[in-house]
């Protein structure tokens, strides 16, 4: 463009003053998430279970898949902390490889959703028409079934590998992101950072990467962070139907329907998967909210 | 009572119901055919002869193209064919049945959601700030984070273990289903199981939207009028918040219709859901495709009275 | 001169809020008597709409009234029992807001909600109370109301919605009617129907009108008094006639000054009020108005003035008062 060196274009000017806007905005948003302790513990709660995850991959304390290191149904002892289970394996070990299995159908399903949405989300909202008119009729399709039976026909066909099935819960589960991006896009759109790009012949693609997507990227985060407890929970279901991994890998679903049948004798074994999968879903809703009212201060209280 | 344009918006809405529930049953129809498997190919040894008789029996020999032009024909008349595992076993009374019992249960855990979760939710909101509404609040978030199995093994953990061992074995509660329809008893604890996720989610729902109608200008004047604060709740702000509550009485009746599978196979309730997941692992597809076909109903109908409620509460709707 | 049906003694009505105590009403004192039309006159935020809603106790959280009485017929309200105020509302005491749209509950019938303003604090059936409802709906001058009592208020005008609020205040017979802003919200010529309702209502029932409004040429309209507020204090008060003619503290001077007139002299720049009114958190020291006052002197920036007697029947609290700043004005000049 032809400007005088040092002069800013008006396009620059207002991604310049949008971009402070935006860095005092996550400023802000931290200082008020720092304040609030419900959410900074469940933060604190979730690093250690990524922790532990990755412990996982290289050690845990027996091999999680040989029966018959414990006594079957043993309770909670120094040897075996967390007890063992009907075939007498070590429960503790089975915990620590289940986390990553949650962590990692959780994230992985919400980075499929996140592209697969926010593309979908950005195109309806931007270019609307009829484009849009199939999209939203699309989302409200997807929203008129019963997800999970449709997973679980998914994970039937594909095989019940981790990848088929952390595939199986973004295809139920891509529509909150889709229908939110839309939103945003919708009223972005007709600001006037984004009217100025566009009547300044900013191309499309650029002006959704480079003004809508960075002002949306709040409640994106929000939503994904809520939308990782909700694959996590998808997965504990299809496991405890006996529609998840393949074992003998451990998850906390299916760990939980095992023990189930011994509730009675040895209610370790459903209570120890039961708890870290409430205590892992209740930390990122917790976690969720305080980023929701701290990226949203409007919406607050 | 009815006018015509009413009739005729129902006439409509119930033609597009059954319309999608005939696309849902079609999709599934050409989705189990991918699946693997057959339910015949788990029988022992079969005879060639036999086998071909079975298949003919089923139409299997036919194209699929010709195949899906019966199940058409057959589902308009109501006929969702017959089971593949239980041989003369037509699958529409079965699935009838079945769904009455699902019905039960979760028109229980429906009923119980909405009650417990807006009288939390009112609660919540009227007591603003005060150790009532945070008490309210974290109860609802430990609701929705709680897997429906975790709440039925406590559940059954307090009932059929701890109240067995505490009263000496007089009290008990035994996990499992009598007769086709159960006892009270035997439907509460699934209900509760089924409902207490989505109670949390309407608490929350409730609770926002009425702080919402509690700011309103009109609120104040039924207070300027002399009204008392029971009957302001009651007639002025609760009505008004459940606009926003009956909402999500569609995605709530798909969330119990999607929990019911769960539940009803912890507590051997022989419902649609139990039936689902056993006809998948038996490859009985025509129930898959029958079960489908209901659970597309029975959402369709519950979409239905969603926006029928729509037009009792606020009469600023009309279709 | 009959007894003050109301009497409000040095009211006083706080925020608690996060940021400090907003001082909205900070010792207000007025009487109204039994027919009389009172007009309460200030920018949004001097406290006119507290003060109202304070008579009927209904200032929410983080409000609260701090101090002063507010007797009705001789009895405190300040300090009377929830049932007892509640009895009050509607019945002796009724109020009409700003706008009617958000002021009428939209899923309930217009007519119900006169009715429910009877059954709040008599009990009738639920004809009588119909046959009423419709009678008060004549009487507010809508038309059809047989038919209009079914409707709901989205399918009402909004001119039409104000006169039902105005049924449902008049439908216990009250003695006081507080108008909030009546017609703020409403287009002009509807504005003149609806004062004009109301200056007819005030003869035929009786009922004493405390009207509150941000603009003067409302209260000309219906008042035969005014009180000006300005940050949460009377800076003025005194019959209509009087202060329209001879306002003496420069802040009701402004308002008058701020009224559009259609006989004005073009080059006459419609005149508005400099700055804005005061942070009730931390009012200024001296008169509350001298940051904004043209015509303030030395003694304005820290002695606070009390109503003083400057005319017939007419108070200010003012160390300067128009008289003397315009004489001194003229002086300069000359």
């Amino acid at each position: 463009m032809a400007t005088a060196p040092g002069v800013a274009t008006p396009e620059e000017y207002v991604g310049d003053t949008l971009a402070r806007e935006q860095t005092s905005l996550w400023a802000d948003a931290w200082r008020r998430l720092k304040r609030n302790r419900l959410a900074l513990g469940s933060a604190v709660f979730l690093v250690l279970l990524l922790v532990v995850a990755i412990i996982s991959v290289f050690w845990t304390p027996y091999p999680i898949w040989r029966q018959g290191v414990a006594p079957t149904y043993q309770t909670p002892n120094s040897d075996f902390l967390l007890g063992a289970d009907q075939a007498g394996r070590d429960i503790l070990s089975r915990l620590m490889v289940g986390a990553q299995v949650s962590l990692e159908v959780g994230v992985g399903t919400q980075i499929i959703v996140a592209v697969v949405g926010v593309t979908i989300g950005l195109i309806a909202g931007y270019f609307r028409g009829w484009l849009d008119g199939i999209i939203s009729t699309l989302i409200n399709i997807f929203y008129g079934i019963p997800d999970l039976l449709v997973a679980l026909i998914l994970v039937l066909i594909l095989g019940r590998g981790l990848d088929k099935i952390i595939f199986a819960i973004a295809v139920t589960r891509w529509m909150d992101m889709a229908r939110l991006v839309r939103g945003q896009t919708f009223s972005l759109r007709e600001r006037e950072f984004v009217e100025a790009a566009r009547a300044s012949g900013t191309r499309p693609n650029k002006i959704l990467s480079r003004h809508i997507l960075p002002n949306a990227l709040g409640p994106i985060i929000v939503q994904a962070t809520f939308g990782i407890p909700q694959a996590i929970l998808f997965e504990a279901f299809l496991s405890f139907l006996g529609l998840g991994v393949q074992p003998p890998t451990p998850s906390w679903g299916a760990m939980a329907a095992d023990g189930f049948h011994a509730i009675r004798i040895a209610p370790h074994i459903v209570l120890v998967p039961a708890i870290a999968l409430s205590l892992t879903l209740m930390a990122f809703n917790f976690l969720g909210d305080g980023l929701r009212d701290a990226l949203d201060p409007r919406q607050k209280r | 009572m009815l006018s015509r344009r009413a009739l005729i918006f129902l006439g409509e809405r119930l033609v597009l119901i059954a319309f999608t529930a005939v696309a849902v049953s079609s999709i599934v129809f050409f989705g189990v055919h991918q699946l693997p498997g057959s339910a015949f190919l788990s029988d022992r040894r079969i005879d060639p002869a036999a086998l071909a008789a079975i298949m003919h029996h089923y139409h299997l020999d036919l194209s699929l193209w010709d195949q899906y032009k019966l199940f058409v024909a057959g589902i308009v008349h109501g006929n969702l064919g017959e089971s593949l595992v239980n041989r003369g076993i037509p699958i529409t009374p079965l699935l009838l049945r079945e769904a009455s019992v699902s019905l039960e249960v979760g028109a229980t855990a429906l009923i119980f959601t909405i009650g417990l979760g807006m009288v939390l939710g009112v609660i919540a909101a009227i007591k603003q700030n005060t150790w009532v509404d945070y008490l309210a609040t974290a109860t609802s978030v430990i609701g929705y984070s709680m897997p429906n199995f975790v709440i039925a093994s406590v559940l059954v953990l307090l009932f059929a273990v701890y109240l067995y061992n505490w009263s000496g074995g007089v009290l008990y509660y035994e996990v499992g289903w009598e007769g086709t329809y159960g006892t009270p008893g035997q439907i509460l604890l699934p209900a509760f199981a089924l409902g207490f996720p989505y109670a949390s989610i309407v608490a929350r729902l409730t609770r926002a939207s009425m702080l919402e109608v509690l700011r309103q200008d009109y609120v104040r004047t039924a207070k300027a009028k002399g009204l008392s604060d029971r009957i302001v709740i009651i007639r002025h702000a609760l009505r008004n918040a459940l606009i926003p509550v009956v909402t999500i009485l569609g995605p709530l009746t798909i969330g119990i219709i999607t929990g019911s599978v769960v539940i009803e196979n912890i507590f051997g309730i022989p419902g649609l859901g139990k039936e689902f997941v056993q006809s998948i692992l038996s490859r009985d597809y025509n129930i898959v495709i029958g079960v489908f076909t209901f659970y597309a109903l029975a959402i369709g109908l519950a979409n239905l009275l969603v926006d029928l409620l729509y037009t009792v509460i606020d009469p600023r709707i009309r279709y | 001169m009959t007894a003050p049906v109301l009497q409000v003694k040095d009211l006083k009505t706080q925020f608690f809020t996060d940021d400090g105590v907003v001082k909205a009403v900070d010792g207000v004192s007025f009487d109204l008597h039994p027919g009389e039309t009172l007009g309460i006159v200030g920018e949004s935020g001097c406290g006119k709409s507290v003060t109202a809603l304070s008579i009927l106790r209904l200032v929410q959280e983080p409000g609260r009234i701090t101090g002063g009485q507010i007797l009705f017929k001789g009895t405190d309200i300040v300090t009377m029992p929830g049932d007892d105020v509640r009895d009050i509302r509607g019945k002796d005491i009724a109020m009409i807001f700003q706008d009617p749209l958000s002021s009428l509950n939209p899923v309930l019938k217009v007519g119900y909600q006169i009715e429910e303003a009877m059954e709040a604090h008599t009990k009738i059936s639920g004809k009588v109370a119909l046959s009423r409802a419709v009678q008060l709906l004549k009487q507010v001058r809508i038309p059809a109301a047989e038919s209009r009592v079914e409707d709901y208020p989205h399918q009402f005008s909004g001119g039409m919605r104000q006169r039902a609020m105005i049924a449902m205040g008049l439908a216990n017979k009250p003695s006081i009617l507080i108008a909030d802003e009546p017609t703020t919200a409403l287009d002009v010529t509807v504005q003149a129907q609806i004062l004009e309702l109301l200056r007819d209502l005030n003869e035929e029932t009786k009922t004493a009108i405390i009207l509150i409004t941000h603009n003067m040429g409302v209260v000309a309209g219906l008042c035969k008094r005014v009180l000006v507020m300005y940050a949460g204090r009377i800076v003025e008060q005194g019959p209509v006639e009087q202060i329209f003619k001879d306002p003496q503290h420069p802040y009701t001077w402004s308002l008058l000054q701020s009224i559009p007139r259609l006989d004005a002299d073009r080059k006459d720049r419609l005149l508005s009020i400099e700055g804005l009114p005061p942070d009730l958190i931390k009012p200024p020291r001296g008169c509350r108005f001298h940051p904004r006052c043209q015509f303030r002197i030395e003694r304005c920036f820290h002695d606070d003035p009390t109503l003083m007697d400057v005319g017939p029947d007419q108070e200010a609290a003012c160390w300067v008062t128009m008289r003397r700043a315009l004489a001194r004005d003229g002086e300069a000049r000359a």
